[in-house]
């Protein structure tokens, strides 16, 4: 009975993961921390990427669990943009260990921390655990500078172009049309 | 290491059920329920290695096994070398809407005990294969999927163990009594955290003891067509999160005349960083 049902759960992998689609011919697939990072990547890419934010509008990005959904999408991510600075510590990490391929890990082409990219405010001189919550790299919540926006935006093209180079001069021109109209 | 594939090796808390993995520390009542005290003396915390994998697609799926040396409970007396138990799970989950999530799980866990497994104050022993079924469901709800205001989390799981060796009682004095049944036990809990900082929450508990020959009749092992069950009622205040204050009620009716109600208050504090806890 019990290598009957050991046969029964292998088999069923085997299956599923055999009827999984192959990722190779599927769109550019961009797991964005933050709806407005969804957003953007939708701008730059169009068609040819399919976007997926962790996050609505609704929720506080610092109290979000690792639910099963996240681990499904992190696990086809080609491409994570996120704000980064600690505003995701609660509940990032976990996704990349559980699920993040090798080029979504941080410092790989697929992992996009908009903080990196643009200049920080209010970095703290000197920190302890009497302050509470407050964050190390600085204020975070860099995506409602509008200026901001469009320096992610050209690294996120940049990103775009080098995994998916065939499609690179379509990111290229929506990112000249996004920065002429932004 | 290809994507989606993780492996876990030395001593640890295995995947098995929900609770197991995690720490008591992040548990939401101060003790664990009857079937996790009865079937895994709290935890199933073997050495051994496991290996998952988390399937490519839309639907999150995950699967894996493990192999372990038997020496935790529910086996025993591991002489060190080779695999004395093994695990397989496979788990599905997903999202309802905004708001709302959910998993469920299927575990298996079978293993000897060829030197003995003690337990009851070593007063009993067991020796022989003891085979564990899981299952476990947990659904989560928050209002816009916010959970840090207002949150309702539901979780239960179900046990099945079914043994075939034999059972001794040392202090009733049995001998060794040939034993091939079947036990079961499960829970329900509900935790509602009504404001940012304090949660409510109850949980029903309750084993079914597997039919006895009669060579274990009057033992530790007889229930005396008594199943025992548990009920706990538990209100908490969370400071922050490096600590929580639990105040907790139980009333326990584990055997025929034994009737417990007990009040405990319970402080969790963490020292230091901490990496976030899994779903």
């Amino acid at each position: 009975m019990k290598y009957l049902l050991a046969a029964i759960t292998f088999v069923a992998g085997l299956g599923l993961l055999l009827t999984a689609p192959d990722p190779a011919s599927a769109k550019m697939s961009v797991f964005a921390c933050e709806p407005e990072w969804a957003s953007l990547a939708e701008e730059i890419g169009g068609e040819l990427v399919e976007t997926f934010a962790a996050t609505n509008a609704g929720q506080d990005p610092h109290y979000i669990r690792a639910r099963p959904s996240l681990i499904a999408k992190m696990r086809k991510a080609d491409l994570v943009v996120c704000s980064g600075a600690g505003l995701e510590v609660g509940w990032l990490p976990v996704l990349f260990q559980k699920a993040g391929s090798i080029k979504v890990q941080p410092g790989g082409p697929g992992n996009l921390m908009a903080a990196e990219l643009v200049p920080m405010l209010e970095k703290p001189v000197a920190l302890d655990r009497s302050m509470g919550d407050v964050h190390p790299e600085g204020n975070p919540h860099v995506h409602l500078n509008p200026h901001n926006i469009l320096l992610v935006a050209k690294e996120l093209t940049s990103r775009l172009k080098t995994l998916d180079p065939a499609n690179a001069g379509s990111y290229q021109a929506r990112y000249a049309n996004f920065a002429a109209t932004w | 290491m290809p994507s989606g594939l993780g492996v876990k090796a030395g001593r640890a808390f295995w995947t098995f059920g929900y609770l197991n993995e995690h720490h008591t520390h992040a548990d939401d009542f101060a003790d664990r329920p009857l079937p996790y005290r009865a079937f895994l003396n709290k935890a199933f915390n073997d050495d051994g290695l496991e290996v998952s994998y988390v399937l490519p697609t839309d639907l999150y799926a995950e699967i894996g096994g493990g192999l372990f040396r038997g020496d935790d409970f529910p086996f025993g007396g591991a002489t060190g070398d080779g695999g004395g138990a093994w695990s397989a799970f496979a788990r599905i989950g997903g999202d309802i809407g905004a708001d709302k999530s959910w998993r469920l799980g299927g575990y298996v866990l079978f293993g000897k005990a060829d030197a003995g497994r003690n337990s009851n104050e070593d007063a009993v022993t067991f020796i022989g294969d003891s085979d564990l079924y899981a299952a476990d469901l947990r659904f989560t709800w928050a209002p816009t999927g916010n959970a840090r205001e207002r949150e309702v989390i539901l979780q239960g799981e179900y046990f099945r163990r079914v043994e075939d060796g034999s059972y001794e009682d040392s202090e009733a004095v049995t001998g060794a009594i040939a034993f091939d049944g079947k036990a079961s036990g499960w829970y329900a809990q509900a935790v509602y955290k009504f404001l940012p900082q304090w949660r409510l929450g109850t949980r029903y508990s309750r084993l079914e003891a597997a039919e006895i020959p009669a060579g274990l009749a009057g033992s530790a092992l007889d229930s005396q067509g008594h199943d025992p069950e548990a009920t706990a009622v538990m209100l908490d205040w969370t400071n922050s999160e490096f600590s929580r204050v639990r105040l907790q009620y139980n009333h326990e009716e584990l055997s025929r005349d034994q009737h417990d109600d007990q009040i405990m208050l319970q402080y969790i504090m963490s020292l230091g960083a901490h990496g976030a806890h899994k779903y």
